[in-house]
């Protein structure tokens, strides 16, 4: 019998996988084509469906390429803690799985899901209409399940919890894409992935309102040219009009399929 | 000078289409299928047009536009033009029977969970209380967990609703209180419709309870039958024992609650006809079948099938 008090090796060996340095890799070809085959202003390709969580008020999923993210909308309830208030509350939470990013994510909640969670709240709030929910709570939880790239993560979880919150039946004056692009070398990346993030000097994510045209929030970190942002402005708020079309389609489907 | 006199003509444009009210459309035949199972998006433009009055899922911009504030179809009454959303919470409005879960119990009253944006509120007052009619005295106040305690089903009406969305109910006859014998399930509210009774005795022999609210309850009917008078029956109505259940009442409760699951699966609506029709065309399969995505399809169809007929 084998050394109980030894911490025993499988059976089978496997050979550990190397991952390339993201510095090697080639973001561009010589026709400006990014590694699987978009042009710059190109966003990955959306799957965007409702309803997938049954005792949720209102659900959705999103999908671009790797990323993957569910989202969950329970409300409007009662608020729990008898303090009056006039509109009704947002609560926002957001979750990376522990096995969403290339590193393993502890399972508590940490500083930057904090973070991510306040900053979809600020992109949501202007769309939803709170002033008709007085003392009523609306919780908002959103999984991801698979990272590929933080800011476009944190663009795709906007755009799905919004679709989550009409799905729901929650008055919202208007649905609320976002869009995210990252700064390299002087070019504007739209929706880059995670080896593309990695080589970013700046980022931006827009949250846009395409029926109202107006923007509900803008976050931009790193360095960047001020020509350079108001033309990464222009183009996010056109992906966003695209993304919004597919956000409609996803919230009709059900309906049509009812009829 | 040729004179000629026309006979008077109706404007070609408008026809007269009376709605169930007996009301006449005013609009012009190309105005009306603007609307006609028109289905929007949050943001969407419903209409342009200043002379509509805005309704529920509707709002209002700064051009006077109506624009769409939920996702769901297009519903028009004359001038008033609301959206009604697919899924929704429901809104008690008066005389509702609804079907709710104590949260809570607190000062002389209950809180209800009644599928609503907000709890809604069980007076101690509008409650029946037991033996001759009476005053609530201090006594009742402090044994109201004998009453209704948290986790307890009842059946009730909707007396008032306030601004904030809440609504106030009462239990003040013997036909509705305390829900026993039975089990529970949840349908979306929109398929539940307003009829003369809510109160169901099928042909299987299983009571089923139709809260508008989407919340429905089917039990074994109860062997008794209850005197507002009697003061047995009072005690009996609070009491929280099951009566003794066969295997038989059992399976066929079982089987109404698999048909209603398959009914709001499909998107049918739900009401007593429905209810026995998907029962007669579930006989073919076991219980536990009904679950199947095949059979719910198959029960569905058929259920249609004689709708129409």
């Amino acid at each position: 019998m084998a050394d109980r008090r030894r911490i025993q090796g499988p059976e089978v060996s496997v050979a550990p996988i190397i991952l390339k340095s993201p510095n090697k890799i080639q973001l561009l070809d010589e026709n400006l084509c990014r590694r699987n085959g978009r042009n710059l202003e190109d966003i990955r390709s959306i799957y965007l469906k409702t309803g997938l969580i049954s005792q949720a008020n209102g659900s959705a999923f999103i999908e671009l390429s790797k990323t993957k993210i569910v989202c969950g909308v329970y409300g409007p309830r009662q608020t729990k803690i008898p303090a009056f208030s006039g509109k009704g509350n947002l609560n926002c939470e957001i979750k990376f799985a522990p096995f969403s990013c290339p590193k393993r994510r502890p399972p508590y909640r940490d500083s930057q899901e904090k973070e991510l969670s306040q900053l979809i709240y600020e992109a949501l709030t202007p769309s939803i209409r709170l002033d008709l929910l007085p003392k009523s709570t609306i919780d908002i939880y959103i999984t991801i399940l698979e990272n590929d790239g933080t800011a476009s993560c944190l663009a795709a979880a906007i755009t799905c919890a919004s679709v989550a919150v009409a799905d729901a039946g929650i008055e919202m004056l208007d649905l609320v894409p976002a869009c995210s692009a990252s700064y390299i070398n002087g070019q504007i990346f739209m929706d880059s992935d995670l080896i593309e993030e990695k080589r970013e000097s700046g980022s931006l994510v827009l949250s846009y309102m395409p029926s109202l045209k107006e923007i509900t929030h803008i976050l931009q970190s790193g360095e960047v040219e001020l020509n350079l942002t108001s033309q990464a402005i222009e183009q996010c708020t056109d992906s966003c009009s695209k993304i919004y079309s597919i956000m409609i389609d996803s919230l009709l489907l059900p309906i049509q399929n009812m009829k | 000078m040729n004179v000629q006199f026309l006979f008077p003509k109706p404007p070609p444009s408008i026809e007269e289409v009376k709605d169930a009210d007996g009301d006449i459309d005013m609009l012009l035949k190309s105005q009306r299928q603007k609307f006609e199972t028109k289905v929007v998006t949050p943001g969407e433009v419903i209409a342009k047009d200043t002379q509509y009055m805005r309704g529920h899922g509707t709002y209002l911009d700064e051009n006077e536009t109506h624009l769409a504030s939920v996702a769901g179809v297009v519903e028009r009454v004359n001038k008033l033009i609301t959206v009604r959303p697919l899924n929704t919470r429901y809104t008690g409005n008066i005389g509702d029977l609804v079907i709710g879960r104590i949260t809570e119990v607190s000062n002389k009253r209950w809180k209800v969970d009644i599928n609503s944006r907000q709890d809604a509120v069980l007076l101690l007052s509008a409650i029946h209380l037991p033996g001759v009619q009476r005053r609530k005295t201090e006594a009742d106040e402090l044994q109201m967990r004998k009453f209704y305690s948290e986790g307890d089903l009842l059946v009730a009406e909707i007396q008032g609703s306030f601004q904030d969305g809440s609504s106030s109910l009462h239990t003040r006859s013997l036909k509705y209180g305390k829900l026993r014998n039975g089990s529970f399930l949840i349908v979306p509210p929109t398929l539940v419709q307003r009829t003369k009774s809510h109160f169901h005795r099928l042909d299987c022999g299983v009571d089923v309870t139709l809260g508008l609210n989407g919340y429905v309850w089917v039990s074994k009917p109860s062997s008794r039958v209850l005197n507002e008078m009697s003061e047995d029956d009072s005690e009996y109505i609070y009491s929280n024992e099951n009566e003794p259940i066969g295997k038989d009442a059992r399976e066929a409760i079982a089987r109404v609650c698999n048909c209603i699951n398959a009914l709001s699966k499909s998107y049918m609506s739900i009401t007593d006809t429905t209810i026995s029709y998907a029962y007669e065309a579930s006989l073919n399969f076991s219980v536990k079948e009904i679950l199947k995505l095949e059979s719910i399809e198959l029960i569905a169809n058929q259920t249609k099938q004689r709708l129409k007929a």
